[in-house]
């Protein structure tokens, strides 16, 4: 019950605020601003200056279709850029990235069917399977979100437990006691414990 | 170096590369004038009739200047009386426009009189109207990743096949002997080109206020213009009775093609010879 307990602390550290660095996280939500929303929406406008007349709605439903997932995208992309690499809280952001720009794809690309009637003519264009082809490069961009969690990983907690350690480190000098620092300076959670044994014993052999 | 991140990057990279490569190469030869569709401007297209099989033939050149090929290029085409039930419906086998070449496509719109609904052939043939002609071309581009639908819709007049027929009243005559009595009837039938060579059925009756006097019919083949006289016997009774007494007759004239058939009427005033 308490080794439980603990992990879910451990695992609830990862989405503290202290751990992120908030010019990251605005760069990364500029940067889904311009891709998202802003070029898109100036894309939109200029299509829609010659032949708004033709594809109003389509446009239309584009246009809102970018502001219903863009504008959520740039929000959790800051997240995504605030925590660091090898944080469980950057990878489940970027996981909902992934889904939230999937789902902008589809839906500002109209499910890949575009239908145009102008009088006795018709006209009907089906690209769901480029469509299909945007979302999985992005996919693969939530894939590489997983490979950099799984790589940064052990880097993450180590680089955890070393600041927990000069934290801890300065607190217990501040109170006088210097030789229990370095027991406590070994990494609380069982994962990173794990990790540091782990690489003692790479080190050993 | 984390190889494996730095692998899933250049695949990303590769595959969003390859996706722009594909959208450019596609729509740039296409946007400046790479594709061109030339129909026959001074005629509609030929006929040609096998059997009770009546085929439109136009030939339409298409230029592929794109990058991939035009794939599975298929026209299908609908008639829609204005019931918007379909009269007529067809669809040409599906041809792929080679990229860098001129193909010539002969687009055929095929009528066949077995699979009209007779009541529907008696419009074609006997009546003027207006259909719906719904023209539809399917085709995939961009190695399938895209398919196109182009429909057109159109409402035609459509001219009857037989534009007219009947039968010279003035020019009606008879033969009297001892044993029969024949009336020749000249009729004439104007048709449309679609019907020369068909064969078709031509019934004759002549009736007067009680009973039908006498009737015929025969089969004939078409020709532009078609003239003939029907000859028409008249029953034993009927024929002394009308030796002697004049008598109002009705003669119905009927021509019958593939189970649809369109009469004409005609009140005569037969006087008795001197």
């Amino acid at each position: 019950m308490g080794a439980t307990g603990l992990i879910g602390v451990e695992k609830m550290s990862d989405f503290s605020f202290n751990k992120g660095k908030p010019w990251k996280g605005i760069f990364a939500s500029i940067g889904a601003a311009v891709k998202y929303v802003i070029a898109p929406i100036i894309i939109i406008t200029i299509i829609g200056s010659f032949v708004n007349e033709f594809i109003g709605d389509y446009l239309e439903a584009a246009r809102n279709a970018v502001l219903i997932f863009g504008i959520p995208l740039i929000v959790i992309s800051f997240f995504k850029g605030f925590y660091p690499k090898g944080s469980q809280s950057r990878l489940i952001f970027a996981v909902i990235a992934t889904a939230l720009a999937s789902l902008w794809i589809w839906f500002v690309l109209q499910g890949g069917v575009f239908e145009l009637s102008v009088e006795q003519v018709s006209l009907t264009v089906n690209y769901s399977l480029l469509v299909l082809l945007f979302i999985f490069v992005v996919v693969l961009n939530g894939v590489f979100y997983v490979g950099e969690y799984f790589s940064y990983r052990k880097e993450y907690l180590s680089g955890e437990s070393i600041k927990k350690g000069k934290e801890e480190k300065i607190v217990n000098e501040g109170k006088g006691i210097t030789e229990k620092s370095q027991s406590t300076s070994e990494p609380s959670s069982p994962d990173a414990s794990t990790d540091v044994k782990a690489t003692e014993e790479k080190g050993k052999k | 170096m984390r190889w494996g991140l730095i692998g899933i990057r250049l695949v990303i990279v590769g595959v969003s590369l390859l996706i722009a490569a594909i959208i450019l190469l596609s729509i740039i030869p296409l946007a400046i004038g790479g594709l061109d569709v030339q129909t026959p401007e001074d005629e509609e297209g030929t006929w040609s009739i096998e059997g009770d099989v009546l085929t439109l033939t136009t030939p339409v050149e298409i230029y592929n200047g794109g990058f991939y090929n035009i794939e599975d290029f298929t026209i299908s085409y609908k008639f829609l009386n204005e019931n918007g039930d379909i009269v007529i419906q067809g669809r040409s086998e599906p041809v792929d426009i080679i990229a860098g070449r001129t193909t010539t496509l002969n687009v055929s719109f095929v009528i066949d009189f077995n699979t009209i609904d007779p009541s529907e052939l008696k419009k074609i043939v006997f009546e003027s109207g207006s259909y719906d002609f719904a023209v539809n071309i399917e085709t995939f581009y961009m190695m399938k990743l895209l398919k196109l639908g182009i429909g057109f819709n159109e409402t035609m007049e459509w001219e009857p096949m037989v534009s007219d027929f009947g039968i010279d009243v003035n020019a009606v005559y008879y033969e009297i002997n001892d044993s029969s009595f024949t009336v020749n009837l000249p009729y004439y039938i104007y048709i449309s080109d679609m019907l020369v060579g068909k064969q078709m059925m031509v019934h004759c009756t002549i009736s007067n206020s009680t009973s039908v006097l006498g009737s015929t019919e025969k089969t004939i083949t078409l020709t532009q213009p078609f003239n003939d006289i029907l000859e028409l016997t008249l029953e034993n009774d009927a024929a002394n009775w009308l030796r002697n007494n004049s008598e109002s007759l009705t003669i119905v004239f009927t021509l019958e093609f593939k189970g649809a058939s369109a009469s004409e009427n005609y009140e005569y005033l037969w006087v008795p010879p001197a």
